[in-house]
Parts: C-alpha cells; sequence; structure tokens
C-alpha cells in the first residue's frame, strides 16, 4: 500500500503499564503501517491534538488497569472534535461486563491478552479503511 | 543436536576408567536417543540457555561442592541463606491487596489477617501512582486498582485495628514514600516507638520505574536519585528495623526481561544503589544488611529455580568483592517472590490456579523469605475475595499436604539444576558486564540500553507464542472455544468514595494552613538544599500535608519524572 | 479553488493534517492531487520565517524546540514544526514517537507538530518537507520550525529549506569540538549551546567562546551582517537565554531584508529545488523494472566485452527516450548524474 495506515496508539488514564501497548506499536510498525505511539497518562484532550495533526485512522488505547472506565469520554470528545471519521479500538484486560459499554460507545474492536498479532492487524488494516471511506465523504475532500 | 561440551566443571570426581565409561554409555544412549527422536525439536528456555534431554555427571560432578554450593547459611549462600532455611521459618505470606475507600481497604485486611497472613501489604490507588490527590482524579478511576489513601488520617483508618507494631509492613510505595510517611504518622499517634516498624518498602527502586514501570515513576532520575539516599539515611537513624531498600526484578521481567537480564539488571541496579549509598558517607555494611530483593516467578520452573539459586551466589560474590561488606550477614540475598501475572491467561481462568501452584513451587524450592501468589482473576480484574483466599490456601496446601519446606534445598544436587544454575550465573554476569561498560547501571538506563534489550526479548518472546514455538494452554493449544464465566470485576461503591472525596476536601479545608505552608516551604528548601529531603517528608505528613501536595511541591524542584520512550 | 485549499487557507487544521498525508503519499493519483493543491495554493498565505534547527543527538532539541515554540506561541504567533528523518530508513511502517517529548507545545492551540516518516531516499524526504512547508505557509504559520533528526546527510536538505539556520551543541570538552563537521558549521547562523543550567553551566560558557572563536576563522558570508554568524548560550530545561535567540534571528532576518538576501535565498533555493526535481524525475526512469532489467541486461553485455559503455549507454537512453516521448530528451552528460 502506497499509503500506509496511521494508527496512535496510546493510554490514558492513570496505568503506566506499556508494555502491551510497545508490543502491538511494534507489530503494526511490522506490518508497514505509521504508528504514533505515546508514553502513558495522555489526557483527552492531548489524544485529539495528536490525532488532529497526524491525521490518523485508528487510534488504539490500550489498557489494563480500569482506564477502560474513561474511554467513552474520549469517544464523545472525538466526536465534538469533528473526528468522528477516526476508529476507535481497545485493547488489553478488559472485563466482558464492560463490553456493552464500550461498544455502545461506539469502540469498534476489543482485544483481550490473548490476541493474535495477525487479527490485530487485519482489524486495524479493515478500520482504517473505514475511516478512510468516512472522511473522504466528510465535506472537505 | 546436543553437542556442547560439558561445562567446565563437569569433571568428574569418578575415577578415570568410569568416567569413560559413562561418556561412553552416554554417547550410546545419545545414538539411541537421536535415531528414535529423529528431527528432533531443539529446546531454549527464556533465557536463551539450550535445554538438553538429559543431564548426568558429565554435566555437573559436585566437585566444587564447597566452593560455588556450600551448606545454607554459608557463603555463597547458593542453597539458602539461613542455617534453618524453611525448615525454621517459612516463608512470609505477603498478599498484596489494595482496593476502594481505607474503609474498604481495613475490612479485606482483617480477613487476611484471621486466615493466617503474617504480613499486610497495601497497593494504593493508580491516581496516587500519578502523584495526584483523589479530588484531581475522574471518579471512574477511584479505588478501581488500589486503595485511596492521601493523607495520614486516610491511613489510620486504613490500619484501624491493625497492630503496625507487631505486624510487618509492605507498601507499593514508590518515592517519595508519603504512605511509609502517613504510617509513621499513624505509629506516632498511637504512641508506638519506630524502631517497632517493621517491613519493607517494596518500591523504593526508583531505576527500575524509570525502566520498565512507568506507572510508579514521579521524580526526575536525578531526583529520585537524591530522595533514595536520604530516604535510606532517614531509615538507618529512625527507623532501623525498616528495610528502605528493595531491589525490583519484577518489573523488568514483567515487560520482557528474560529471567537471567531481570536477575542481571537487579544486580546492577543494587550496585548502583549501594555505591550511592557509600558516596553518600553510609556504611557498606549497614546499607546492605537492609537490602531486600522483589522478584517475579514465572512458570518456567527449572529456570527460575536456577535464576534465584545463581542470584544468591553472584550477589554474595559482589557485596563481599566488589562492594567490599566485611559481614557475611550483609552478603545474604533476601528476596520476596511474586508469582507472575504475565503468565496468567484471560482464557479459561481457572487454569490458573494450577499456573500459580506451579510458580509458587519454584519460589518455595529457590528459599524465597516472602511470597506473593497471585489470585486467578488477576489477568481480568482486581482480585475478588474468593480467588484471593485460594490464592492463600494454595501456599498453605503447598507448605502443609505437599510437605516442600521438609528439606532444605530439594533440588540442590540435581545434575540438570545445579548445570543450568551455572549457565544461568554466566548469562546473568553477561548482563552485568554489559552494564558496567555502558558505565553502570544509572547511565545504562538514561541513555535507553536497558530499555532495549528488554524490548527485544519481549517482542521475542511473544513472537514464540503466537508462532505456537511457546505453548500457552488455552490460548494457543488446547482451546475449547467454551468462555468460563468471567468472575465479577471488583467497583467500589460509588456513593461512598464520593463521601470520601467530599471528606477529603473539608478535611483540606479544615487544616492548620500556616503549618502546611510552611511544612511545604522546609520540603521545598530542603530539596535544593542540604537537608535530608525525606525527614521533611515525613513533617510535612505530620501536619496534614497531603501526599498529592509533597509530590507536586517535589516535582517542581526535583523535576517531573518523564520515562524514555524507547521504541 | 478545491474545498481542502479553501480550508487550508482559512487555518484549518485538520485540513492541514490531511493534505500533508496527501503530500506523503508515493500513490500517483495522491501526487497529481498534491501537485493541483500546491498549485492552487501557490502566491496564497504568507511567507512565513522557516528556521532550520540541527544538532548532535543528546543535545536536548526536543526539549529547546518546545521551550522555544512555546515562547513564541505565547508571543502570539503561529508555530509549525517539522522535522526530516532520513536516517532510520526500513522498509514497511515505523513509529513516531518523539513528538510526544514535546507534550506541552502539542497541545498548545497556536502549534502544529508533524514529524514525517522515514522514507527509503532522501530526496523522498526532501521534496515532502518541502510540500509541507508550502502547505503550512498557505495555512498561515508565522513561524516553521524544520529539524532534522540523525546526524548525516539531512542538514544541507535544510539548510536549503530555511531562511536562518540553528545549529545546538552540548557543552563539551575541547576534544568533542572537533567532532562537528566543517560544513554544517559553515551552514549554521546561529551556533545555541543548550544546556547551560546546572553543573553544566560553566562548560557551556566556555563552549560557547570555543565556538565562537571558530566560526571567526571562517570565511565571512555575504548574506552575514557584522558579528554573525555567532553562538550563544540557552538552558531550555531552565528556558532560558531563548529570547536572545529570538532577538538575533529578528535581527539577522531584518538585516537580510534590508539588504536583499533573503528575497536572493529563497529565489536560489527555489531554483535548487527546480533543477533537483527534475534530476529526481529523470533518475525515477531508470528505476521501473522494465529499465532496469535493460540496464542489468545492457551490464553484462559490455562485463562480456560485447559492447562498449558508451554505446551502451546511449542504447539505453535512447529505449528511455522513445518509451518516455513526452518528456524532454534526455541530454548524454545526465546519464552521470
Amino acid at each position: 500500500m502506497s499509503r500506509p495506515e496511521r494508527v496512535l496508539v496510546t493510554k490514558i488514564g492513570f496505568d503506566g503499564h506499556d508494555r502491551g501497548s510497545r508490543i502491538v506499536a511494534a507489530i503494526l510498525r511490522d506490518a508497514g503501517m505509521e504508528v504514533i505511539y505515546t508514553p502513558p497518562w495522555q489526557e483527552i484532550p492531548a489524544v485529539l491534538q495528536l490525532a488532529m495533526q497526524e491525521d490518523v485512522d485508528v487510534i488504539g488505547v490500550s489498557s489494563l488497569a480500569t482506564d477502560h472506565l474513561i474511554v467513552p469520554d474520549l469517544m464523545s470528545a472525538l466526536a465534538e472534535a469533528g473526528l468522528g471519521h477516526i476508529q476507535v479500538i481497545v485493547g488489553g484486560i478488559i472485563p466482558e461486563g464492560d463490553h456493552p459499554m464500550l461498544h455502545d460507545s461506539g469502540v469498534r474492536g476489543i482485544f483481550g491478552p490473548g490476541a493474535a498479532s495477525t487479527e490485530i492487524v487485519e482489524s486495524v488494516r479493515a478500520l482504517a479503511n473505514k475511516a478512510r471511506a468516512a472522511r473522504d465523504a466528510m465535506e472537505m475532500l | 543436536m546436543n553437542e556442547r561440551p560439558a561445562p567446565p566443571n563437569g569433571k568428574a570426581i569418578a575415577p578415570q576408567s568410569s568416567k569413560a565409561d559413562l561418556a561412553q554409555s552416554h554417547a550410546d544412549w545419545e545414538q539411541r536417543f537421536d535415531a528414535q527422536i529423529g528431527e528432533g525439536r531443539t529446546v531454549t528456555n527464556r533465557s536463551r540457555i539450550p535445554v538438553k534431554p538429559l543431564y548426568s555427571p558429565l554435566d555437573w560432578s559436585g566437585e566444587n561442592y564447597a566452593e560455588s554450593l556450600g551448606m545454607p547459611g554459608e557463603p555463597p549462600y547458593t542453597r539458602g541463606i539461613y542455617d534453618t532455611m524453611h525448615r525454621g521459618r517459612t516463608w512470609t505470606q505477603r498478599q498484596l491487596i489494595g482496593l476502594g475507600t481505607p474503609q474498604d481497604y481495613n475490612r479485606r485486611v482483617r480477613m487476611l489477617l484471621e486466615q493466617g497472613a503474617s504480613a499486610i501489604s497495601l497497593i494504593p490507588c493508580n491516581s496516587g501512582f500519578r502523584g495526584i490527590d483523589c479530588d484531581e482524579s475522574p471518579l471512574a478511576l477511584l479505588g478501581t486498582c488500589g486503595t485511596v489513601i492521601n493523607t495520614t488520617e486516610h491511613m489510620e483508618a486504613a490500619l484501624d485495628g491493625v497492630p503496625v507494631d507487631k505486624i510487618s509492613t509492605a507498601m507499593n510505595d514508590p518515592s517519595p514514600f508519603t504512605l511509609f510517611a502517613f504510617v509513621l504518622g499513624v505509629a506516632k499517634r498511637r504512641g508506638i516507638s519506630w524502631d517497632k516498624v517493621t517491613g519493607t518498602a517494596n518500591q523504593s527502586d526508583y531505576i527500575s520505574h524509570f525502566v520498565a514501570n512507568h506507572m510508579f515513576y514521579r521524580l526526575s532520575l536525578p531526583g529520585a536519585r537524591r530522595v533514595f539516599v536520604d530516604h535510606v539515611a532517614f531509615c538507618r537513624e529512625q527507623v532501623p528495623n525498616w528495610n528502605p531498600v528493595s531491589v525490583v526484578g519484577q518489573h523488568m521481567q514483567q515487560a520482557g526481561a528474560t529471567p537471567a537480564e531481570a536477575m542481571g539488571f537487579t544486580l546492577a541496579t543494587a550496585i548502583q544503589y549501594a555505591e550511592d549509598c557509600v558516596a553518600a558517607g553510609q556504611d557498606i555494611d549497614h546499607v546492605l544488611r537492609r537490602f531486600t530483593f522483589f522478584f517475579d516467578i514465572s512458570i518456567s520452573f527449572f529456570e527460575e529455580v536456577a535464576k534465584f539459586r545463581a542470584g544468591r551466589r553472584v550477589w554474595a560474590r559482589i557485596a563481599r568483592e566488589r562492594l567490599g561488606a566485611k559481614d557475611p550477614a550483609s552478603w545474604r540475598f533476601k528476596f520476596h517472590g511474586q508469582t507472575s501475572g504475565v503468565d496468567l491467561t484471560r482464557q479459561q481462568p481457572l487454569n490458573n490456579i494450577a499456573r500459580v501452584t506451579a510458580q509458587a513451587m519454584a519460589g518455595i524450592f529457590s528459599g524465597l523469605q516472602s511470597m506473593h501468589t497471585d489470585s486467578y482473576d488477576e489477568a481480568i480484574a482486581v482480585p475478588n475475595e474468593g480467588p484471593a483466599r485460594i490464592a492463600i490456601a494454595t501456599q498453605n496446601i503447598l507448605r502443609e499436604e505437599a510437605h516442600l519446606c521438609d528439606v532444605i534445598d530439594p533440588l540442590g544436587g540435581s545434575w540438570y539444576v545445579e548445570s543450568l544454575t551455572d549457565e544461568m550465573e554466566a548469562k546473568i554476569q553477561d548482563v552485568l558486564d554489559t552494564v558496567e561498560r555502558a558505565g553502570g547501571m544509572y547511565k545504562a538506563v538514561e541513555s535507553g540500553l536497558v530499555q532495549r534489550m528488554i524490548g527485544t526479548s519481549a517482542l521475542e518472546h511473544q513472537r514464540k507464542i503466537e508462532s505456537g514455538a511457546e505453548k500457552v494452554v488455552g490460548v494457543n493449544c488446547y482451546t475449547d472455544g467454551s468462555t468460563a464465566p468471567e468472575p465479577e470485576s471488583y467497583r467500589p461503591d460509588r456513593a461512598a468514595m464520593e463521601a470520601h472525596v467530599r471528606a477529603f476536601r473539608a478535611f483540606k479545608d479544615g487544616r492548620d494552613q500556616r503549618a502546611v505552608l510552611q511544612a511545604l516551604d522546609a520540603l521545598a528548601r530542603a530539596a535544593v538544599g542540604s537537608d535530608n529531603v525525606y525527614a521533611r517528608v515525613v513533617a510535612a505528613a505530620e501536619v496534614g500535608v497531603t501526599h498529592g501536595e509533597i509530590i507536586a511541591c517535589l516535582r517542581r524542584e526535583l523535576g517531573f519524572g518523564q520515562p524514555l520512550m524507547v521504541a | 479553488m478545491s474545498d481542502l485549499a479553501n480550508h487550508i487557507l482559512a487555518a484549518d487544521r485538520r485540513a492541514l493534517a490531511r493534505a500533508i498525508t496527501l503530500v506523503e503519499s508515493t500513490r500517483p493519483d495522491h501526487r497529481l492531487q498534491t501537485t493541483a493543491l500546491l498549485e492552487q495554493l501557490a502566491g496564497h498565505g504568507r511567507e512565513a520565517l522557516r528556521i532550520g534547527l540541527s544538532g548532535t543527538p543528546g543535545v536536548g532539541k526536543s526539549t529547546f524546540i518546545e521551550a522555544f515554540g512555546m515562547a513564541l506561541c505565547e508571543q502570539g504567533m503561529r508555530v509549525a514544526v517539522l522535522a526530516v528523518d532520513p536516517s532510520s530508513t526500513r522498509t514497511g511502517g515505523s513509529i513516531l514517537g518523539d513528538k510526544t517529548r514535546m507534550d506541552r507545545l502539542a497541545r498548545h492551540p497556536n502549534a502544529f507538530i508533524r514529524p514525517s516518516p522515514s522514507q527509503t531516499h532522501l530526496g523522498g524526504v526532501a521534496r515532502r518537507t518541502r510540500e509541507a512547508v508550502a502547505l503550512c505557509e498557505a495555512s498561515g504559520f508565522d513561524v516553521i520550525l524544520i529539524e532534522t533528526v540523525g546526524v548525516g546527510q539531512s542538514e544541507t536538505v535544510v539548510a536549503e529549506l530555511c531562511d536562518v539556520f540553528l545549529l545546538l551543541l552540548a557543552p563539551a570538552g575541547g576534544d568533542e569540538l572537533q567532532g562537528v563537521k566543517r560544513g554544517i558549521m559553515e551552514a549554521a547562523d546561529i551556533i545555541v549551546v543548550n544546556k547551560a543550567d546546572g553543573d553544566l553551566k560553566a562548560t557551556a560558557t566556555r563552549t560557547c567562546a570555543d565556538y565562537a572563536g571558530a566560526l571567526r576563522l571562517l570565511r565571512r558570508r555575504p548574506q552575514d551582517p557584522e558579528g554573525f554568524p555567532k553562538a550563544l548560550t540557552a538552558s531550555a530545561l531552565e528556558e532560558r537565554g531563548l529570547e536572545q535567540v529570538w532577538s538575533e534571528i529578528r535581527a539577522l532576518i531584518d538585516w537580510r531584508r534590508e539588504k536583499g538576501h533573503w528575497t536572493a535565498r529563497r529565489a536560489a533555493q527555489a531554483r535548487h529545488w527546480f533543477g533537483e526535481e527534475v534530476r529526481r524525475a529523470l533518475l525515477a526512469r531508470l528505476e521501473t523494472p522494465a529499465a532496469r532489467a535493460r540496464m542489468a541486461e545492457l551490464a553484462e553485455a559490455v562485463a562480456q566485452g560485447e559492447a562498449s559503455a558508451g554505446a551502451a549507454a546511449r542504447a539505453l537512453l535512447d529505449e528511455l527516450e522513445d518509451s518516455g516521448a513526452r518528456h524532454s530528451p534526455l541530454d548524454a552528460t545526465q546519464q552521470s548524474t
């Protein structure tokens, strides 16, 4: 693909365990994508700025310690900022009981600790295409 | 395959003729083995050491018993650091817990004490790890992963009815050790003298936080270094039975370091800390006697046993030869082991009980001094009460029913374990040499060298799991497609947490504001001057300065802790 | 004019971000869109001050850019940060983690940071950066900081892109002074010795004096007023010395504008990039699978003594010319570039 997928891999909230997000970043890079990687503890406004300036297609949020509970806040902030075309996935330790809440907020994929690289790569690729289609359908292109 | 020459110390003590016989019969066996196995798979452990299908006196003969093993309680302590080991006193059962409000924590801790836990621990809320108080945090995240403790008052409630002078305490309390300051405040209020306070500052290892557990990383590298040295000096003076240093290999191994790397980096870190304290004028024997270590115990059973046996031997040598400690007691490698959460799976979660059992056995055979066993729901949620009970019972069963403590170092003398111990020692030494060439651990982490090595190992292990080279039951093999019902995830009571935050705000408004400002001013001046910074932290906590205020002040004066991102 | 162009001119940062993604793409239809877009935007927007920034690893470049950029933003200026990174070329994707070290600046409403992914050849990186600069100017940025990542060839690219070239150096002993390449020293308008704080303060002052001395030994350039190029100390960490860096830049620029050097430099750069663009396009024609195969074939013939190098080259060029009839004829000397 001559225009690689652009993916923001980040962590919001308080947790600092970033082994998972690093591994996922490396996997996506090796699959040919351009990965914008942040340290943990990003605040939602900072994630919005990054996503906008970097023109990303997909945001991957890693959560190992309940930080996924504020992902719905990120989703509504994205919509408000006119970045609703960006597709969001969440990875890490997400109790099943919280899955409906995340799906309802617009999260497109949830990946647990056993998820295979290929599964993640394929999903990100499909979502990036979707994001681009949605973006191109928006007013300016 | 398997044509590796025997290690140098593998010289048989048997007479020449029988050694030749042995070599011959081994060669014969190898031929039969190869013929039957065919293109047999090669096995390599996590530390990248090839593992043979059979070990014999050709690999390890026990010739250097006195120098390389010795008796328990005898340098180099390979077989254990005390004469009686688990026959005399078994390990401390220390379960890490933390959740909700201080009152929630108090209920859980009393339950564990009733069940035979001999020490307590405390995990604070993640907002606390980030260095902020509860009134600045999203309510949704408060208390979901740890207890919200921001003041001495909160600690008082958390330890209500817990005899802090009779029980050993360990807290996930990174620099600048505010929780410990709150405990000292509680002791003072109860009229307990500080020399009765025992336990370990089990997150004092700022280097491991900078490298591998960014969660705990709060102050800049030089700032944390300063507070570390002052904290050790303060404890030596004021709280002599407290262990101010716990060097944590766990974070690095959890971040993906191989067991040998985790041990090597940890020992290199310990060297750095010891030398920093000596440079600040402290006595090496005083410093080392209060050193403790904290490790992950992975499910790579024999490798873990060899890791700890080799680690003890290397540390005794470092303490004695490199650091120049005179007292054999300072050469002892005292460690707490925690069964590794990384090995636990979300799939078929009850299987984790079996994993934790194997990990705990490795820990016990390694001669640990203190242990935490993970709850089987660790990979899914903050441990619930039921799973936490099973985790403790696992230790009790292994000790009481399986009789694992009857014999000291029961795997010692195994050709395999001894030969693997030697090989792990060589790997650990390689890591130590690499760090030494980089100018010591502080410099090696500042430049990102250690982070890059760990990153490489993490990716390598992940690839092994994905390719199926490393099997994980229920994940890449024996997947039955069934989804076991997930345990309930713990969420603190929202109303109680709101009330807790309200009460905290009211407390702040009602404090002696002048005393607070004075204490913060003294803290700031100590940070840029030469006063003991930690003494000022303790003094500030006593007059009601909060966790977030203390950290904000030190971050201003000593620099904000920004970990190095090595992609 | 297209919607995208209108949004860029209206300073819509989302539109700018999208246009840069377009610029980064190598897909032929995207290239065409990019050319059309730049065509539409030419002559609009504003002429920003382009500041090139280079420095040895560990000099605190990100910290400097963050502190410097913040200071400009606080004065009400709009600041864009672009990066040229040809050093870490690899096939496939890349990880961009650099930006996160400019946490505060990244969040400032007046700032826009967009480090480019690495690409396989310097020419591609240069063109992309040049086009991104043009987009930022169209979008009304006052200052564009163009940072080089890593050390090596990229400095010369940046020097050909900027109005002022800053070289960031760390306090160091005399031996390390020699490590700075002469070419880079010669391109620098201002040398900033960063990390003039804490224990390093005295060393920084000494290093600065050493560099000032070294600069005086260089040949005087016509585009410099008295006293330039010059060396300064600063501490990005403590945010000291940054105002002075800014006022020296202003003084230099004002003088150059007044004396006509500014316009002359931009004109020379435009000519340079035009030439580069032509050369690149020509070389690209040798990179098609057919051309490569043919070249290998002819090379083999030359190696076997079946054809002379000159004749084989002429044959290849003739064929290329035929296949690309819409291009202007190749001149024989072109092949040697």
